[in-house]
């Protein structure tokens, strides 16, 4: 009896696990449509050249910021379409300028953003989603000196022919090995940078 | 002995600050000579602001110096001396205390022009200017680096005199700057 309940047992496990996999198209059938297929991309932008992107923080008590001359960003955004919305910024270390020439000269050496050995920083985001105050929050992700990490860009929108962008970021410098070794002391230079960027965006053509 | 000057004594004011300023000059030549080479690191920074608080306390100490010779009398020359040498020594010492006042100065304009906040050890006497200024920072840095140059030449001239003065015509000149020596005459 004990044997024939166990042979039984065993050939319906094998006949189900054949079944799976010599049927693929039911299961197809059986779950929802919606999650297989891709979203369909948001609308294109490029940025003009008043676009901004600056950083801010302190050393020692005196307040400093900068901001990079160059960046290209490339961004699928639609408010109504965020499962399709892109953002993919490329940064030029070298272009930063703090208006003083002895600190940039310092910020792109090896202890800071290494600028010779790693040119750029890289900010892609492909999960959006919306604050209750109408502004939205991109879970991107920043690769700055070789380490990727999560940052956050809460950002407006103000929608037109000519959409504006208006966000801000925090960066942890140490996260990304920013200021290191003698540097390192963040009550001297705090940890958590601001940075904050303003782009007029026109449409990809 | 007193504070203030005499017809043929200096008081212990005008000595005590000239050998502050001489010990100061002599630490900031060296320290700037260097200090640019130095890594990059925040102690380079604080050598930096050390630099500019001394250069600073050079500038108003020498300001205040030239104020008090103003007002007080200055130990005549001695009356041997002929009239070449009396108007060599005063262009000597006239360019002493201009490049005393011109070399912190320029380099106050080379901190400003830097777009650097101007210090005086962990305060800040001025704000920094917004942007940088290419041409005056140019400018301001050779005129600060010349005029140590110049100053090193005539302290070696100041200081050649002085002993002249002391070993050769054996007269009193240096030891009214160094009265902690045996007095001449």
């Amino acid at each position: 009896m004990k044997l024939s309940i166990g042979a039984a047992a065993a050939l319906a496990i094998t006949a189900s696990a054949w079944a799976a996999t010599s049927a693929p198209t039911a299961s197809a059938t059986a779950a929802p449509a919606a999650a297989v297929a891709a979203p369909k991309s948001a609308a294109q932008w490029t940025t003009a050249a008043d676009s901004t992107l600056s950083f801010s923080t302190s050393y020692d008590g005196e307040d400093f910021s900068g901001g990079f001359k160059q960046f290209t960003a490339d961004l699928r955004f639609d408010p109504q379409n965020l499962p399709g919305s892109r953002f993919d910024v490329l940064i030029q270390l070298g272009s930063a300028n703090t208006e003083n020439e002895e600190r940039d000269e310092t910020l792109l050496g090896s202890e800071f953003f290494n600028a010779i050995a790693a040119p750029q920083a890289r900010y892609t985001a492909t999960r959006f989603r919306k604050l209750a105050d109408g502004r939205f929050v991109a879970e991107g992700t920043l690769s700055l000196r070789g380490l990727s990490k999560p940052v956050p860009l809460t950002f407006s929108w103000a929608p037109g022919a000519s959409p504006t962008l208006v966000g801000s970021a925090a960066v942890n410098r140490l996260d990304f090995n920013v200021g290191t070794g003698d540097w390192d002391d963040v009550e001297v230079m705090p940890n958590a940078v601001k940075v904050e960027t303003r782009l007029s965006l026109q449409p990809k053509r | 002995m007193p504070i203030r000057n005499s017809i043929d004594r200096w008081g212990s004011l005008s000595i005590g600050l000239h050998w502050l300023t001489v010990v100061m000059i002599l630490s900031l030549v060296t320290v700037g000579f260097v200090m640019s080479d130095l890594p990059n690191t925040p102690f380079k920074r604080d050598v930096y602001l050390l630099h500019k608080s001394f250069g600073l306390t050079v500038l108003a100490l020498t300001a205040l110096r030239l104020l008090w010779r103003v007002l007080q009398p200055t130990p005549a020359l001695p009356e041997s001396m002929p009239t070449s040498q009396r108007w060599a020594a005063r262009l000597g010492h006239a360019g002493l205390y201009g490049l005393m006042l011109a070399i912190p100065a320029s380099g106050w304009l080379y901190n400003w022009a830097s777009n650097f906040a101007t210090p005086w050890f962990g305060f800040t006497l001025l704000a920094r200017a917004g942007a940088v200024d290419r041409e005056l920072k140019a400018t301001a840095q050779l005129a600060h680096e010349w005029g140590v140059y110049a100053l090193l030449a005539l302290l070696l001239t100041h200081a050649g005199a002085a002993f002249w003065h002391h070993y050769k015509l054996r007269d009193n000149t240096l030891v009214r700057m160094t009265p902690w020596m045996k007095s001449r005459s």
